[in-house]
């Protein structure tokens, strides 16, 4: 199932860039351009979870924010305003998170992500073209055989198809699979993908990205 | 040391001196001229005697000469010296008779006993000498002259006591003394208050200082009087006025600065977040001609903004006064020429705009001026509703410009602030007209360079007007 979220950004260029990230991670999205049509929105339809700017014409997000905090929708600000009192105020009147501009889209999608599940929104299964992960067992079966994987190469699959459609570098992928601290070189990348690629026939779909690194492709 | 404690302690030591110094030079003058008359007395007594014995001589002198049976010249001497001894009936009153080899022949003293005497030295006839001396506790004088008594000189003393004339400076000396601790506690008691009254204007304004210090700027001293203390404790209470009016002014601009700051970050920001995003969603995407396109022109977009704001900011922070020339210029020619650069803008929304008033010459930098005016009659416009009207009117004998909309006005929170950089009452219409909040900001130091001064009259959804007035002639090129 996917997820509906809404985008209240008041600078359509910042809108439509969120709009483009959440679509490729597979998300459903809305946009509202100012407070007032954000809340006619909320009220009407359900969403999982809103981005909410700040400074917002009409009705400012914070004051959005405490018309529609009974509705129980997860809320993550987004302003440029970084200062702390602002992000005490935020989190005070209940928003799951805080973003500051200007923001990567792996950051935004990762924090989403945090927040769906901690509010069992996000399903316990990945799915990409015949394979499917089980994320709370730990198990990938592709054609509903089980494909032994190392912990790496399983959590190397898990961000690939998260972030589906989207090149995500070599540096980015050690440092989200092996964390920060691992010297060894982006040539481990190389020979975990071509493991995954031959494990899971995905020759065809993890597409090496020139200059960049890799990218899985529906 | 505390300067009530400095003024009590002084004001004792002089009033201490001062009393000694007084006494002294009063007891000692009245015991100099009592022991002065009691000298006097005693040489006339001495005098006196002398006189007697020596009128005395000639007949007992003759008594020697005719008859065998007379005393000898000593033993007359001494009976002589007996009856005067016995005659004057006083303690304090000595005689003395040595003969030639300093051998007493007659004394009625019982306390000269080997004693220097200084007055028997070097005594000649017809002379006589004085000396006053301190034996044990008591003090005498010694008055000394010659006798003569048949071709024998004889050594004549009389003593007097005057230890009574020194116990007595003594006795005023004890009883000033009695008299001064006296003095000096009712002395001390009074001066602790007096110098606790004096000071306490000082301990309130130390007390105030504290206070003050720690950032009570509130505080006042209250101290009414005319002295120098009451001058300084004004000066005091007006120089804390004037620091908590510059503290606040200080507060003010430290807030303004702060606002500056967050506004810019957020002017910065929000390009940015594009520019950055789109770039790396083409970079990393699939290739998509309409996301592609769309991609560019925001980032195309964005980046000019940027350039803008970094153009405007320049001018904001960049323009000074020095790097002008002023020029007189009619200020009619300049609004008409910035309507004319606002053309589009007044005809897209048909704004039907009026320039009216006799014309008057200033002295400006003319490309600011333009400036100056355009960001006005374009803020005009943007509150403008469609189909209204802006009037321009210029007023030669006050040397007043009045910029008129009709248009949404605002409130007075935000007359206040339209002057700040980076202020927008408006946010999403002026960020579609590519504004960055700065054209005011701009305008205010252009005004400043001019000596123009800026009034805003505005009321909600009726309109506003903006008020020049060229204060002088000269413009910026008075100071320059």
């Amino acid at each position: 199932m996917k997820r509906n979220i809404l985008i209240v950004e008041d600078e359509a260029a910042i809108s439509n860039l969120i709009k483009l990230n959440l679509q490729s991670a597979g998300y459903y999205t809305e946009q509202a351009y100012d407070g007032e049509t954000a809340l006619a929105l909320i009220l009407e339809n359900t969403y999982d979870l809103i981005l909410l700017d700040v400074m917002l014409p009409k009705i400012d997000g914070f004051t959005l924010m405490q018309k529609i905090e009974h509705l129980d929708i997860p809320v993550i600000f987004l302003t440029a305003k970084s200062d702390v009192i602002n992000r005490v105020e935020g989190l005070k009147l209940g928003a799951e998170d805080y973003i500051v501009k200007p923001f990567e889209a792996i950051e935004l999608l990762a924090r989403i992500e945090t927040i769906l599940r901690r509010f069992n929104k996000v399903n316990n299964i990945l799915r990409f073209k015949d394979i499917e992960i089980n994320v709370s067992e730990h198990i990938v079966r592709k054609n509903n055989e089980i494909i032994d994987l190392t912990l790496k190469e399983y959590e190397l699959i898990c961000i690939l198809v998260k972030n589906k459609n989207i090149a995500l570098s070599r540096e980015k992928l050690i440092e989200l699979v092996w964390n920060f601290d691992y010297l060894g070189g982006t040539r481990t990348v190389d020979m975990h993908i071509g493991t995954l690629r031959r494990k899971l026939d995905l020759q065809e779909n993890i597409k090496t990205v020139y200059k960049i690194g890799y990218r899985l492709e529906e | 040391m505390k300067i009530w404690f400095k003024l009590y302690l002084f004001s004792i030591i002089l009033f201490s001196l001062i009393f000694w110094i007084t006494v002294f030079v009063i007891i000692e003058t009245f015991h100099n001229n009592t022991l002065t008359q009691q000298v006097t007395n005693s040489l006339n007594e001495h005098q006196n005697i002398y006189n007697g014995i020596n009128m005395d001589i000639p007949a007992y002198e003759k008594l020697q000469r005719y008859s065998r049976d007379t005393l000898s010249s000593t033993q007359t001497l001494v009976s002589s010296f007996n009856v005067y001894a016995s005659n004057y009936n006083s303690d304090n009153f000595y005689l003395e008779l040595y003969n030639d080899k300093q051998e007493v022949i007659f004394s009625n003293t019982n306390f000269i006993d080997n004693i220097s005497r200084e007055d028997l030295n070097n005594l000649k006839p017809n002379t006589r000498q004085y000396i006053i001396k301190d034996i044990g506790d008591r003090s005498y004088i010694f008055i000394s002259s010659i006798l003569k008594f048949s071709d024998d000189n004889y050594y004549f003393s009389y003593i007097y006591d005057l230890t009574n004339i020194y116990d007595e400076r003594s006795e005023q000396y004890n009883f000033t003394l009695k008299l001064y601790l006296c003095f000096l506690v009712v002395f001390m008691f009074l001066m602790f208050i007096i110098s606790n009254f004096l000071t306490k204007p000082l301990s309130k304004l130390t007390q105030a200082t504290i206070k003050i210090t720690k950032g009570k700027y509130s505080e006042r001293v209250s101290v009414r009087s005319g002295d120098e203390i009451g001058i300084l404790a004004d000066n005091f209470n007006h120089m804390a006025d004037e620091i908590s009016t510059k503290i606040d002014k200080l507060q003010e601009q430290n807030n303004e600065k702060q606002r500056f700051i967050e506004n810019l970050t957020h002017e910065l920001r929000t390009p940015l977040t594009s520019i950055i995003g789109y770039a790396d969603y083409l970079q990393r995407s699939k290739y998509d001609e309409k996301v592609f396109y769309e991609g560019l022109e925001y980032i195309h977009k964005e980046g000019q903004r940027l350039q803008q704001l970094s153009f405007k900011l320049m001018d904001l922070l960049l323009i000074k006064k020095d790097s002008f020339e002023f020029q007189k210029y009619g200020i009619k020619d300049i609004c008409s020429q910035s309507i004319g650069t606002l053309r589009p803008k007044i005809l897209e929304k048909s704004i039907d705009i009026e320039l009216i008033g006799d014309d008057f010459e200033c002295y400006m930098e003319q490309d600011l001026m333009q400036v100056f005016f355009i960001n006005f009659i374009e803020n005009a416009i943007r509150a403008s509703y469609e189909d209204s009207r802006i009037i321009i009117s210029i007023d030669s004998n006050n040397q007043q410009v009045t910029i008129t909309d009709y248009g949404i006005g605002m409130d007075q929170e935000n007359i206040d602030k339209i002057f700040e950089p980076f202020y927008m009452i408006d946010k999403s219409r002026t960020r579609s007209e590519n504004g960055a909040g700065l054209g005011l900001a701009l305008c205010t130091k252009i005004a400043e360079f001019h000596h123009i001064k800026i009034d805003v009259v505005s009321e909600l959804n009726k309109g506003t007007s903006i008020v020049l007035t060229f204060n002088n002639n000269q413009g910026g090129n008075q100071d320059a």
